[in-house]
């Protein structure tokens, strides 16, 4: 049997600085059966409402103004007081390149979903982030989920942590990155996992 | 002698409010939630065409504040904003051709914000692209696609290397 999402009494968090954007969003999720979604247009707004309930999960645009999605991120996985520093981040983003990407997983994201969405795209990833979550890694320099991918080890068989061997690094590809190139740089498929 | 400084990486499975929730049986399946969720947005694309006209007098007005001062962050900042919203929801709402004008759009103003002289011919064919979508209400034939897509994309690769005024 196939796994489903149950978004029920799940408060989910979409920020997005488009009204527009934020009412497709917000009916996809209705769509899956979520009921309890909070919608902000900026930062501040955010970060008002993950202080004042408790939020499941945080959609975010990569440039929710002021800041952006990026050093929001930064900000909610740095902060070791804050309660929320684990908490699922799917950044949305039509700037798919490879850079982006990456940057975007290097801030702790835990997925990034291509913008214009389908259904498809948004559930999948939901699924996913649901059923097949990363480890998170706490080091003094980044905290977050597990950003090795297809890693079986690094250059010259030195392994960063125990367990790696040989390292296979993505090549530098066009300009931007289709979803299952997106999904490649955040699946941790170390050797012996999936 | 120095010791080597100590890197204590944590691993640990966060075992999230998420996690929890979304795992619990009684979630619609997945072609369910999918058809129910298609149906939302279909509800919302009768009104696509409305937003996208209410966009485009957005940046009527926006775009004569950039005409006249091209370099001024704030119309620029507004211009790219609409121009980004446009294309972040163009294909969701089933108008893959206003998404890759509004694609286009946004790469010749990239490139007006990275120094390259500022063309409002390469801009007003944008728009004027648009506005042709809105008023054939997305009823256009896939040589038209094409034609008018391909010839934007040809435009934003010459303001990708058009010289600023400075190098002149």
């Amino acid at each position: 049997m196939k796994s489903t999402v149950n978004l029920r009494d799940l408060t989910i968090l979409v920020a997005d600085p488009s009204a527009f954007t934020r009412r497709v969003i917000n009916g996809m999720l209705r769509g899956f059966g979520a009921n309890k979604i909070l919608e902000a247009e900026q930062s501040s707004g955010l970060f008002q409402a993950l202080s004042s309930q408790k939020i499941g999960m945080l959609l975010c645009d990569l440039q929710l103004p002021p800041h952006g999605g990026l050093a929001l991120t930064r900000t909610i996985r740095g902060n070791a007081d804050n309660e929320n520093r684990t908490l699922p981040i799917l950044l949305m983003t039509s700037n798919t390149s490879e850079k982006i990407v990456k940057s975007a997983r290097d801030s702790g994201a835990n997925m990034v979903v291509a913008k214009p969405m389908s259904p498809n795209s948004l559930y999948d990833r939901l699924g996913w982030i649901a059923f097949h979550p990363r480890p998170f890694v706490d080091t003094p320099n980044y905290f977050g989920p597990d950003r090795r991918y297809k890693i079986e080890g690094f250059p010259g068989g030195v392994g960063r942590r125990k367990g790696d061997s040989m390292v296979n690094v993505a090549e530098e590809s066009g300009p931007a990155l289709a979803q299952n190139d997106i999904d490649s740089l955040f699946t941790a498929a170390r050797a012996g996992q999936s | 002698m120095v010791q080597p400084p100590k890197h204590n990486a944590e691993e640990f499975y966060p075992d999230t409010h998420y996690e929890h929730m979304a795992r619990r049986p009684g979630g619609p399946e997945r072609d369910k939630a999918l058809a129910a969720a298609q149906r939302q947005v279909d509800e919302m694309k009768m009104g696509f065409i409305d937003w996208l006209d209410c966009q485009m007098k957005e940046l009527a007005g926006v775009l004569a504040e950039l005409d006249a001062d091209p370099r001024a962050p704030n119309p620029m900042e507004h211009t790219y904003r609409v121009c980004g919203e446009v294309r972040d929801v163009g294909t969701t709402m089933g108008y893959a051709v206003v998404t890759s004008i509004a694609t286009t759009l946004c790469e010749v103003l990239d490139s007006i914000k990275a120094g390259a002289a500022y063309e409002k011919e390469m801009i007003d064919c944008h728009i004027n692209a648009l506005l042709y979508v809105v008023r054939a209400q997305g009823n256009l034939t896939q040589e038209q696609i094409a034609e008018l897509t391909g010839g934007l994309r040809r435009i934003a690769g010459i303001a990708s290397i058009s010289p600023g005024k400075d190098d002149d």
